[in-house]
């Protein structure tokens, strides 16, 4: 138990005080990153940014990978614009949501049927469909706009209930997206460190053969985390689209797939499966959205964030493979001691 | 799609399960089988098998590669199908026809492989795939409730809560034996379980054992370490050829009449090759060679001309031993040269200087699966192919067609996919690629595993023209007519040294054999 | 029938797959046979082409490369930014020319070393070298596109960009006889050298390789290096094609060549595959994106079209493999 527990949180904690040191630095040296309006800016971003990878911890926890995210966003979100200005705009913004989630885990389950039984290599097919899904919006919001690339919906959408969804809650300065990331992460937390979902879920990350061997329905599983990262996409981009009142067909393009992953990897969601749950995908979030964040205060141009992102992964699956490798030389040779002193 | 196993029952408190113990059976029959047959392609591998494995006993099964020991495993498991026979638990007969039957009469088996996952704990890895609790959510306290019942009722030392990554392997067999008992097993099949066990682990798992059998659980163990069967069974099964040639007692196990048993009448045939010719200038010396537990400073020479076997269990260091000289392990300390000067620890630089190496496991070291024929050959020899890196393909098409030719590889088409030859042509090929080059020094780990008869003899005849040649060859081999019959000297190893060394006459079957199990023949009766 | 064996085999199938998309141009725009358009088609299978030869190293190896789009724009701008710093020097283009070079090479040898010592898988050391590199571009241009000068005076550095995309040998473009260089030697590497063959053996069996004596490390970071490099040399033409250079250019080209790939009959599991399936494959993929624009197909929506030629051809290959694979099964497993 108590070997578990340090070697599970060391790198919780190791990632969650590295937040705290880079948001030290940005308030010291930056004036306008330690106030209530950046923070909740700052929150928004990483609630969004976290919604991803929430669903994606799921995928890369059973061993997986998902590059389809970054389209799911693009299509839910010319999706959800539309029905949420159906008839006269007077969808709930619940409903719209969870149109949003089906949807998301609509496209999420073709994904997991093309790997678990057509058995194809995840990350061609994923890379494949995502730019399919990316391109199905582009077709949806040709056929809404008559011409392709841009805006959908112009002038702006007018629900007000949908539009709600993408606004600050009462006076507090949080937005509802917010609320709803952390809320969800506590969810999914039990759900991955409780239910028999979220144990076999480490057992195929950890060793699919062995876990199959047991009984566990390895199929199953990995189909229904490549559902669980559509629908947080799904859910991400319904509430990215209310906060910019309109759907963006070009949202393919900015690469959410690849953030999701480097918040997942910097979080200490290791690449190979079996480690890490939301909670680190949560301080991940945090982490990549404060370094984004706090860079704009220092009128660093945007491009940088590319450079930092793609480093950023680099930089901590170098870090784990390290540290992977330290524990298994001490735990190694505590084992021979404790070998010789029996 | 998840297996319908029998759920333990609860008692009405809802607290521990009730754990299923079999004391009060020891001694009753547990396992029979009758008159059990099995044929694969024509061949007889299986002749008139009958165990008989009791409650609270620990059955030993004994016998050489080959002998039907996996087959007869692999039929009561229900992988594969009996042709003809019966199959008895508690004296009803039943039919096992797929590894759902099996754990449904309560037979598991513990595989040299485990099937443990090593994120999880110990307690999740027992209940995986049949957790406790309701919709979902697994019940935690319930299952480490039931682990924790199942741990004292057996006395075994194991934290349920631990991360089988963090165990040792003596612990994960604890924890793989737990599952088996989860399941209300009542006899626990295993397969060499302390091959790769270090002695203090070994002697733990026996310790484990020891506690099973106590509780009544009737165990079958397939070993072929004789000190082991010696200290841990109550009566052992010798097969040999797919027929059962005895049942003893066990103060009947005595390492000569089991090694007699297993091996049958020693014939002593003119095969083996007199009066070799040394060349003492082409010479391999090894000395004090160390590899972390597995060598213990190994010394040894090998001279041109004779071909030096080497005899052992699996575990035993054997294979380690011939990569260490290779230069495809790195030794932790030692020395290795070859005619005075030190053997590198490159590989490329080693073939160069005349080295060769035949993998044990051909499918995944030694073939290119995906290549031809004629480059499976020619793959190690680029450095006589070619000239400034550019290959020379005429002459790469005739060492591949010669070597083709000069070792009867069917189809004889360099261009034919490695693939899809039969398994001999396969080994034909990993063994030619050494060949063609005319190698000092060649090393072979089981050079005929999954080789029948005749091509066997081929492959013979090869190594032996290379050694006569004056080349050395060293041949690591658990095939004792192998060893007995090709190798000049044999070398046994036991427990990471060389234990002991056989020549021309004293190098008999049941010698190697015993002292592959670190007895010396002379000892005789005297075990432990 | 696999797709794999279909496009990779006999160039007779291949010429029957190229017919048929020239016989629905024909019908559908005959613009496409203008001189203009035949030109520009040359030149985008030209750099496909090139990507694709450099990409075959790594994917014989079961990896891939996906940085190849970002580091021929970062080669391009870091020629450009050199040259114009230098006003438009021979010296100035012959160092932006050397920069680049090296920078490509540092490139590749860190794909090679993460994923050989870190073990990273490709396609995620490669993503994020992709992105890296797409940062980094505007970082040296200063954000925006740089344009060589259009008059064509006797500047000798700008004449000799120029001549890179746009002169004429023997009536054929620079750009394809780059690529017809780069496929000869590619394909002589493949073919006929040491490294060539210890590739196959390596992409087939890692283990066994090792044990035949190739140094698999030092090899696949040499495969990585091949592809960056050749990356960064389209990278130049396709800049002096149009006398520009910036962020986006080549953009998204990894795709195409990665189509490329699959379609040539490249297995990317590694092992398998030749340099005649990568030209097949730039050629089908330089005629379809061309049919695409022409058919005023936008560039975002080739790019979906890209995904399911992609997803399909992977399909076909996955079933026609295992059904391959099931006629193979051994009979009886023999006794241990």
């Amino acid at each position: 138990m108590k070997l578990r527990i340090s070697t599970r949180n060391v790198r919780k904690l190791v990632s969650a005080g590295l937040v705290v040191v880079l948001m030290l630095v940005f308030s010291l040296s930056a004036d306008s990153f330690w106030n209530w309006r950046n923070m909740g800016n700052l929150f928004h971003d990483a609630a969004f940014l976290g919604l991803i990878a929430l669903g994606l911890s799921f995928v890369m926890t059973g061993g997986g990978i998902d590059l389809s995210v970054g389209g799911i966003v693009c299509v839910t979100a010319i999706l959800v614009s539309r029905f949420g200005t159906l008839g006269g705009s007077s969808v709930p913004g619940v409903l719209a949501a969870l149109f949003a989630v089906l949807c998301g885990g609509a496209f999420g389950l073709i994904n997991g049927v093309l790997v678990t039984r057509v058995r194809l290599t995840e990350f061609v097919t994923t890379l494949a469909t995502g730019i399919l899904y990316s391109g199905l919006g582009l077709l949806l919001a040709y056929r809404d706009n008559g011409k392709l690339s841009g805006v959908i919906v112009p002038k702006g959408i007018q629900n007000e209930s949908f539009l709600s969804l993408g606004e600050k809650v009462g006076g507090t300065g949080v937005f509802l997206v917010t609320y709803i990331w952390i809320a969800l992460s506590a969810a999914m937390y039990f759900v991955m460190r409780r239910t028999n979902f979220g144990l076999h879920t480490y057992a195929i990350g950890s060793h699919s053969r062995s876990a199959g061997m047991s009984g566990v329905n390895v199929r199953r599983i990995k189909t229904l985390g490549f559902v669980i990262s559509g629908a947080f996409a799904g859910l991400a981009s319904a509430m990215l689209t209310a906060n910019m009142t309109a759907a963006s067909a070009s949202l393919g393009n900015n690469g959410y797939e690849f953030q999701g992953i480097a918040a997942c990897v910097v979080g200490g969601i290791a690449l190979g499966g079996g480690k890490g749950d939301p909670v680190n995908a949560m301080i991940g979030a945090i982490f990549l959205q404060t370094i984004l964040n706090g860079l704009l205060k220092f009128n660093i141009q945007a491009y940088w964030s590319y450079v930092i992102q793609g480093v950023i992964i680099i930089a901590a699956t170098a870090f784990d493979t390290l540290f992977g490798r330290v524990t298994h030389m001490l735990r190694e040779r505590r084992s021979i001691a404790g070998r010789e002193a029996v | 799609m998840r297996p319908t196993l029998k759920k333990p029952e609860r008692t009405p408190d809802g607290g521990a399960e009730r754990t299923v113990t079999f004391e009060d059976r020891a001694g009753k029959s547990l396992l029979r089988t009758e008159g059990v047959y099995k044929q694969f392609n024509g061949v007889t591998v299986l002749r008139d098998v009958a165990l008989d494995v009791r409650y609270g006993e620990v059955h030993a099964l004994m016998g050489e590669n080959g002998a039907g020991k996996s087959t007869i495993i692999k039929i009561i498991t229900g992988v594969y199908e009996k042709d003809a026979g019966r199959i008895m638990i508690d004296g009803e007969p039943v039919e096992i026809n797929d590894s759902h039957d099996a754990r449904r009469a309560g037979i598991s088996v513990i595989y040299q492989e485990l099937s443990l996952v090593p994120a999880l704990t110990v307690a999740e890895n027992i209940f995986l795939g049949q957790e406790p609790g309701r919709y979902g959510v697994t019940g935690r306290s319930e299952m480490r409730e039931r682990v924790s019942a199942l741990i004292d009722r057996y006395g075994f030392r194991i934290d349920p809560d631990a991360v089988v990554d963090s165990l040792g392997m003596s612990q994960r067999q604890m924890v793989e034996i737990l599952k088996a008992l989860s399941t209300d097993a009542k006899l626990v099949i295993m397969d060499e379980p302390t091959s790769s066990l270090s002695t203090a682990e070994s002697e733990r798992l026996f310790e484990t054992i020891d506690l099973l059998r106590q509780k009544g659980v009737g165990i079958l163990y397939v070993s072929h370490r004789l000190e082991e069967v010696y200290r841990l069974s109550d009566r052992l099964t010798v097969m040999r050829g797919g027929e059962v040639v005895g049942v003893l007692d066990h103060d009947e196990i005595v390492p000569k009449t089991v090694t007699t048993m297993m091996i049958g009448r020693e014939i002593r045939d003119a095969n083996a090759r007199r009066g070799y010719k040394i060349y003492e200038d082409n010479v391999l010396e090894v000395s004090h060679l160390r590899y972390g537990k597995l060598l213990r400073d190994v010394s040894f020479k090998a001279y041109g001309g004779e071909i030096l076997g080497i005899g052992g269990l699996v575990g035993s260091g054997r294979t380690e031993l011939v990569k260490c000289i290779y230069g495809a392990l790195r030794r932790s300390g030692g020395d290795v040269t070859y005619r005075g000067a030190p053997v590198s620890k490159s590989i490329g630089r080693n073939i160069r200087a005349g080295f060769g190496f035949v993998p044990e496991d051909r499918r995944v070291e030694g073939l290119f699966p995906a290549l031809s024929i004629g480059r499976n050959i020619t793959v190690a020899s680029h450095d006589k192919l070619s000239r400034v890196s550019v290959m020379n393909k005429g002459a790469e098409q005739r060492w591949a067609e010669e070597a083709i030719k000069n070792y009867d590889i069917r189809p004889r088409d360099r261009g034919y996919r490695a693939a899809n030859l039969s398994g001999g042509n396969q080994q034909k090929v990993v063994l030619g690629r050494w060949l063609a080059r005319e190698p000092d020094v060649l090393l072979l780990d089981e050079p005929t595993v999954g080789v029948d008869v005749g091509v066997r003899a081929e492959l013979y005849e090869y190594v032996r023209f290379l050694a006569s040649r004056g080349s050395i060859i060293i041949m690591v081999s658990s095939d004792l007519f192998e060893l007995t019959h090709i190798a000049d000297r044999i070398l046994v190893m036991h427990g990471g040294v060389f234990f002991e060394e056989f020549t021309g006459a004293a190098a008999t079957q049941a010698a190697v054999l015993l002292a592959a199990s670190g007895q010396h023949t002379d000892e005789g009766v005297a075990l432990i | 029938m696999s797709v794999r064996r279909f496009f990779g085999g006999a160039w007779g199938q291949r010429i029957v797959i190229l017919a048929l998309i020239f016989a629905v141009m024909a019908v559908a725009e005959p613009k496409f046979f203008t001189g203009s358009n035949a030109s520009s088609v040359l030149f985008a299978i030209s750099i496909y082409g090139m990507m694709a030869c450099g990409m075959l190293f790594v994917v014989l190896l079961g990896g891939l490369d996906l940085s190849v789009g970002s580091m021929a724009a970062v080669s391009a701008c870091i020629v450009a930014q050199i040259t114009m710093k230098s006003g438009y020097s021979g010296a100035g283009l012959l160092t932006g020319i050397v920069a680049a070079i090296a920078a490509s090479i540092a490139v590749g040898v860190l794909h090679g070393l993460c994923v050989t010592y870190m073990r990273m898988p490709s396609f995620i050391v490669t993503l994020s070298t992709k992105y890296i590199l797409y940062g980094v571009a505007p970082i040296i241009t200063g954000g925006s596109f740089i344009y060589y000068p259009q008059e064509m005076d006797s500047n000798s550095a700008v004449n000799f960009i120029y001549s890179l995309g746009n002169k004429r040998i023997a009536n054929v473009p620079m750009p394809v006889i780059f690529f017809a260089a780069v496929v000869v030697i590619a394909g002589f590497t493949l073919a006929s050298t040491t490294y060539g063959r210890r590739l196959y053996a390596l992409g087939g069996n890692p283990t066994a390789s090792a044990l035949v004596g190739v140094r698999v490390r030092r090899d696949t970071v040499a495969a990585y290096v091949v592809s960056s490099l050749l990356a960064a040399l389209s990278g130049i033409v396709l800049s002096s094609v149009n006398m520009q250079a910036g962020q986006t250019l080549a953009q998204g080209y990894e795709g195409s060549v990665l189509m490329a790939m699959i379609v040539g009959g490249i297995n990317l599991a590694g092992g398998e595959g030749t340099i005649s399936g990568a030209v097949f494959g730039a050629l089908f993929a330089g005629l379809i994106n061309n049919m695409m624009t022409l058919l005023s197909v936008p560039s975002d929506f080739q790019k979906a079209v890209q995904g399911a030629i992609i997803l399909v051809a992977v399909c076909i290959n996955a079933y026609s493999g295992r059904r391959a694979g099931r006629v193979k099964l051994p009979a009886a497993p023999a006794e241990k």
